[in-house]
């Protein structure tokens, strides 16, 4: 029999109480009502259909093809050599926090400055009902309405809780390594990432999704909070190489205080439904927000890139950069939304989406937004469709490569824009070398 | 408050210019809607049986419908019960020719600025009035006959060229397309219809004034335009409404066709009432207008001034269909006050080597808001499909809000689109520049905002073009004209 | 009566004072250069006497025929005959140039009681102007400086000049960024314009433009206050020798006015 989405639903909310047995924890741990809300509230709003504006162009139900449950406890994961080598970057120093099946593995971890950052894994921090920990799982701020948020505040487990003190520049970034193995059954893996960094500090995260199944039967519903206090600058980098058919859905929550800079990268090449939330929230004057994105997609990939930058407070800038690359069957969407709020003037937003498609298959939505309630303020917002350029092609091939060649060359130029801006050296020439291979350039 | 914000103050509070009410002896059904009412509205028209049954159709699908909410409108809950679906000025008798109209209604049409006699004399514009929900009068009807070219009311097409309407009624509309338009296609009264043959450019602007007049009534009207293959019309379309303290239903539907190598221009002034300086009042403007290029190489433009309306709901629409054909879409938007506007296009790209253009300039002042939607669509077989839009918004005073939601939808490779968008105020130094030549600021942001508008506004045929003027203008300066 | 008449002017941006105490005097069929080093001063007392309303007097008047100036807003100002040829003028898409010059002379027109000109004799009116600065007819129905080069946006705001006929024209920095041609043509447009009736304030970093504009003053700001006056002769001075010897006069202690 066909599972539906609200299937899936249902099955989800009749056995959290199963869920909550195995979980052991304490009764009068506050973790339980927080819980019990979210499930609540995933419940009263189910999985999005696509009368959900924002999940217009992702029918969530499409994907949802197997009565997924959360992992068994046990399920804990050994990676053998060939999933950890999914996980390198060459040449990258960094400060590597390792979950396998969502579950944080302290002998793959290895922690390079211990002194600069306070890290401890979510189980525990819920186990010892940690302050911090349970003030964030109370201020959700859920925009967006996103069901997925919920479900993952109802059924996580664990995750990285990461604290970063004021003054503290990291020499080294830190390395959250998502993998999930490959297992029997149709696995749901909720997965919290916390992260507080403080004033005049300066870091960059970079979080990998490893599905090393590569298959559908498998959804990680990630959701991380990242919060940055004054006179700071953080980069964070996502990385979806290794996701197979996998599903993926993740969250991202953020908020950026006064003086403080925010960057974020996208990569994402991979999965048979991914689907990036990035919700950005400039709550300090004279803040900044830089936006990069790059999907190139193929096969039956569908990438959903859904971005709000809210300009919540007057003086903040932010510019926004977006690149689909569709080829096959792919389909990409690009959904990003500049908000000023009512009194947030001084407001200066940039937001390009261009893309190109290589095949009668492939699908584009895009749906760029502005939403100003301030007048003093310089929004612009564009995106384009269309192919590689003729007059480009021609050139090259003018120069002796052939046209496959040629095609590949462009789309590669296309996709650097984006890959250019990535400060780390390591990763860049990782990236680099992943849209190379993808596309088939050779030295 | 500093100067700026004062004069943005009044600039935004202006009064309503059109806001009289006209003393025309009118035939108003009781307020209610049920099949008896779509009955009634059928009989009052001596409608075929087809006509009735095509109604109901619509009527009673309507009542499965709910209103739209995805729009970024605040609309307050309509009770449909509450509104007349039918309001005509009463006839003396059987009017023949201009000379025998109600001398009330001209001077209507006088205070309108469209007087029908200078019209019938001097300017070779074509008009069809439509009051309340019933066509009163259509000039130069046999000029036009001898090219063939039918103008007149849908009332009259119904009798006359029942064929033709029956033919081409709802093939771009469907009575059940959406909410607004299935009410619209169960209780319809009148409205336009224009029929230009195979290969005649029509000679002069075809033109419909619309107006509502009478108390708790909505207007419903129905314009049909088809233009058969290599023929062209310039078609204009004005709206006004009396100032009153509840609010009115406007839903109307508007389908153009247009076969091989045929070309509609249709240009929209709106200027329905918009309700006073606190929201109170004003025209609900809830409209489907959509045009296919059915034939190859076939065109139809869309140009709007939109400046009135309590609410606006509106996208005119193309269907691009033949090969080779071009769909454009032209408009200014301005709200004020508590107006609210969502409005913008839909461009189909179906055919090969189809084309479009969409150029919106929203203006937004006092506490209204001001939305764009459009949708670009590339189906698959739509080989080099082209569009290009520019979306531009101005905010005039820190309370109002101006958005953008444009949707572009693309599943062919060898199409481009183009779309850009800024939203900003108008800079101090651009003020200061037009002040140190003279000019107060209210004259300066008039004549900013009629720069900011040229590009939509030269798109209009003159006559409409200055009057569109004009109206941006009123509705800036806070002087009645 | 001066027609223009500064005394003791103070003003500040933000706190930081710009002009320090400026006294200066224009009579009518004058014509008056100021120069100075960058960050003198210069386009401030332009933008003051314009009323550009960033900038606070902190002190002291400006009179025009008498009148307080300062109390004036930019438009009354305008229409009372001070015009100012703007440094950097702004562009303003869609807007054609007839159709703002229109807008302009008819309210200056109407502030003089005068009726508002007829289609006809306002482009006469624009076209006779236009050949003063060499400007062709097509430039009336382009957007005002929308696309214009440097050198056609600084002949556009001479000739807007020549058709306000304004009684004070002031003149920021028209020459920066002209070849010798366009500032010839400028110049040759100042100098038809000029008369018994009206005044010029010329302000400029090269002595350049006062090879062709000859000023019956010329006036040395540094640091927001003037600190020489002299005839035409002191811009051939400060062109061969810079501006440095004044202000070691100044530390010496020598007297202001040579």
């Amino acid at each position: 029999m066909m599972i539906t989405a609200n299937d899936v639903k249902s099955k989800l909310i009749e056995n959290f109480n199963v869920f909550e047995l195995n979980l052991q924890e304490d009764e009068s741990n506050p973790i339980a009502e927080i819980r019990k809300e979210a499930l609540k509230k995933f419940a009263a709003m189910g999985f999005p259909t696509r009368r959900h504006e924002e999940w217009k162009y992702t029918p969530v139900s499409k994907f949802l093809k197997y009565d997924f449950e959360p992992r068994t406890f046990t399920d804990h994961g050994a990676p053998d050599e060939e999933d950890l080598a999914d996980a390198g970057i060459p040449g990258l120093r960094a400060n590597v926090l390792f979950f396998v099946n969502g579950h944080y593995q302290a002998a793959r971890s290895k922690i390079l400055e211990e002194d600069k950052f306070e890290f401890r894994d979510i189980a525990s921090a819920i186990n010892d009902e940690d302050p911090y920990l349970l003030s964030r799982l109370n201020s959700v701020i859920d925009r967006e309405k996103d069901p997925f948020i919920w479900l993952n505040q109802a059924y996580m487990r664990d995750g990285a809780m990461i604290r970063i003190k004021d003054h503290v520049k990291l020499q080294y970034p830190i390395y959250l390594v998502n993998m999930e193995l490959p297992s029997k059954g149709n696995y749901l893996d909720n997965v919290r990432h916390l992260i507080r960094v403080g004033d005049h500090c300066e870091a960059s995260i970079i979080s990998n999704y490893i599905n090393r199944s590569g298959e559908d039967r498998n959804l990680g519903n990630y959701f991380i909070q990242l919060e940055i206090g004054d006179h700071s600058h953080v980069d964070f980098y996502t990385l979806q190489y290794e996701l197979g058919k996998g599903l993926h859905i993740g969250n991202h929550e953020v908020q950026v205080g006064t003086k403080s800079t925010f960057s974020t990268f996208f990569f994402s090449s991979d999965g048979r439904l991914v689907r990036n939330v990035s919700n950005i929230i400039l709550r300090g004057e004279h803040s900044e927000g830089h936006m990069y994105g790059l999907y190139s997609l193929d096969g039956n990939d569908h990438c959903d890139n859904r971005t709000v930058i809210d300009h919540a407070v007057p003086n903040s800038f932010s510019n926004e950069l977006y690149k689909g690359i569709l080829d096959e069957n792919s389909v990409g969407v690009f959904n990003g939304k500049i908000m000023v709020r009512p009194g947030a003037q001084k407001t200066n937003a940039y937001q390009h989406n261009p893309n190109i498609i290589l095949s009668r298959g492939a699908t584009l939505h895009a749906k760029p937004q502005l939403e100003i309630f301030a007048d003093d303020v310089k929004c612009t917002h564009g995106a384009t469709s269309g192919q590689l350029d003729e007059e480009h092609l021609f050139y090259l091939r003018s120069r002796g490569l052939d046209a496959a060649n040629a095609k590949a060359l462009l789309t590669y130029a296309f996709a650097y824009e984006v890959v250019e801006k990535v400060k780390i050296p390591a990763l860049r020439e990782f990236l680099e070398k992943r849209i190379q291979g993808k596309l088939l350039i050779h030295d | 408050m500093s100067k700026d914000d004062k004069i943005i103050h009044e600039v935004a509070g202006s009064e309503y210019k059109y806001g009289w009410v006209s003393n025309i002896e009118e035939d108003t059904l009781a307020p209610g809607l049920s099949e008896e009412t779509v009955h009634f509205i059928s009989a009052k028209k001596n409608e075929p049986e087809w006509l009735l049954e095509w109604r109901l159709k619509a009527y009673r699908q309507w009542l499965k419908m709910t209103p739209p909410s995805w729009q970024n409108l605040k609309i307050p809950p309509i009770d449909f019960q509450s509104i007349s679906y039918y309001s005509a000025p009463k006839p003396k008798k059987k009017l023949d020719s201009l000379d025998e109209v109600d001398p009330e209604l001209l001077a209507t049409f006088e205070k309108l600025g469209i007087s029908l006699e200078e019209q019938k004399r001097l300017t070779g514009v074509a008009v069809d009035a439509v009051i309340d929900s019933v066509s009163v009068t259509t000039t130069f009807k046999e000029k036009l006959g001898e090219l063939g070219v039918i103008f007149c009311s849908m009332s009259e097409a119904v009798r006359e060229h029942p064929e033709l309407v029956r033919k081409y009624l709802g093939r771009v509309v469907p009575p059940t397309d959406n909410f607004y338009a299935a009410l619209n296609s169960a209780v319809f009264s009148d409205g336009s219809f224009a029929y230009i043959p195979k290969g005649v450019r029509c000679p002069m602007e075809l033109s419909t004034y619309f107006r509502i007049n009478a108390a708790g009534t909505g207007q419903f009207e129905r314009t049909l335009i088809v233009a058969e293959e290599g023929s062209y019309v310039s078609y204009l379309e004005g709206c006004t409404a009396p100032q009153r303290d509840e609010n009115q239903l406007h839903a109307a539907v508007v389908e153009l066709i247009a076969l091989d190598d045929a070309e509609i221009k249709y240009s929209t002034v709106q200027n329905w009432y918009p309700g006073d300086k606190d929201g109170v009042g004003g025209v609900y403007n809830f409209v489907t207008k959509r045009g296919i290029c059915e034939g190859r190489r076939s065109k139809i433009s869309w140009t709007q001034v939109e400046t009135g309306s309590a609410i606006t709901w509106k996208y005119p629409s193309c269907i691009l269909k033949g090969d080779d054909s071009i769909g454009e879409f032209y408009s200014v938007a301005l709200t004020r006050n508590r107006q609210q506007a969502d409005t913008g296009t839909k461009m189909i790209h179906i055919g090969k080597n189809t084309r479009s253009r969409i150029i919106s300039k929203g203006i937004s002042a006092g506490q209204s808001q001001n939305s764009y939607r459009g949708l670009v669509s590339i189906n698959k077989g739509a080989e080099n499909a082209r569009n290009y839009s520019q979306c531009d918004s101005l905010l005039l005073g820190d309370q109002c809000g101006a958005h953008t939601f444009p949707y572009l939808d693309c599943s062919n490779p060898t199409a481009q689109i183009e779309h850009e968008a800024t939203t900003s105020k108008i800079g101090e130094d651009v003020l200061f520049y037009c002040r140190q030549r003279g000019m107060d600021e209210e004259e300066a942001t008039a004549l900013i905002i009629n720069g900011f508008s040229r590009e939509v506004l030269k798109k209009l045929p003159m006559e409409f073009a200055v009057e569109a003027q004009k109206l941006l203008a009123i509705s800036l300066e806070g002087s009645v004209g | 009566m001066a027609l223009l008449e500064i005394n003791n002017l103070h003003a500040s941006i933000d706190g930081n004072e710009i002009l320090k105490g400026i006294n200066l005097k224009v009579e009518k069929g004058e014509i008056h250069a100021i120069m100075g080093p960058n960050g003198s001063g210069k386009s401030t007392l332009a933008s003051i006497i314009a009323g550009r309303e960033e900038y606070e007097v902190t002190k002291g008047s400006v009179l025009f025929e008498g009148k307080d100036l300062l109390d004036l807003a930019p438009e009354e100002r305008a229409r009372e005959g001070v015009f100012l040829a703007f440094q950097y003028p702004v562009e303003i898409p869609g807007v054609s140039t007839a159709n703002f010059i229109k807008a302009s002379v008819n309210e200056i027109r109407k502030h003089r009681g005068e009726e508002p000109l007829d289609a006809a004799s306002m482009m006469r009116l624009m076209k006779e102007k236009l050949a003063l600065v060499e400007m062709d007819k097509s430039f009336l129905s382009r957007s005002v400086n929308e696309g214009f080069s440097g050198g056609e946006k600084k002949r556009n705001e001479i000739f807007q000049m020549a058709v306000m006929q304004p009684k004070l024209a002031v003149l920021d920095e028209t020459d920066s960024g002209l070849d010798i041609d366009a500032l010839k043509i400028v110049a040759n447009g100042v100098n038809k314009l000029h008369n018994e009736e009206n005044a010029f304030l010329v302000i400029t970093h090269y002595q350049r433009l006062l090879d062709y504009i000859v000023p019956d003053k010329v006036h040395v700001l540094l640091n927001g206050r003037i600190v020489k006056s002299g005839g035409k002769e002191l811009a051939l001075d400060l062109e061969a020798r810079g501006y440095d010897w004044i202000k070691e006069e100044l530390e010496a202690g020598a007297p202001q006015n040579s």
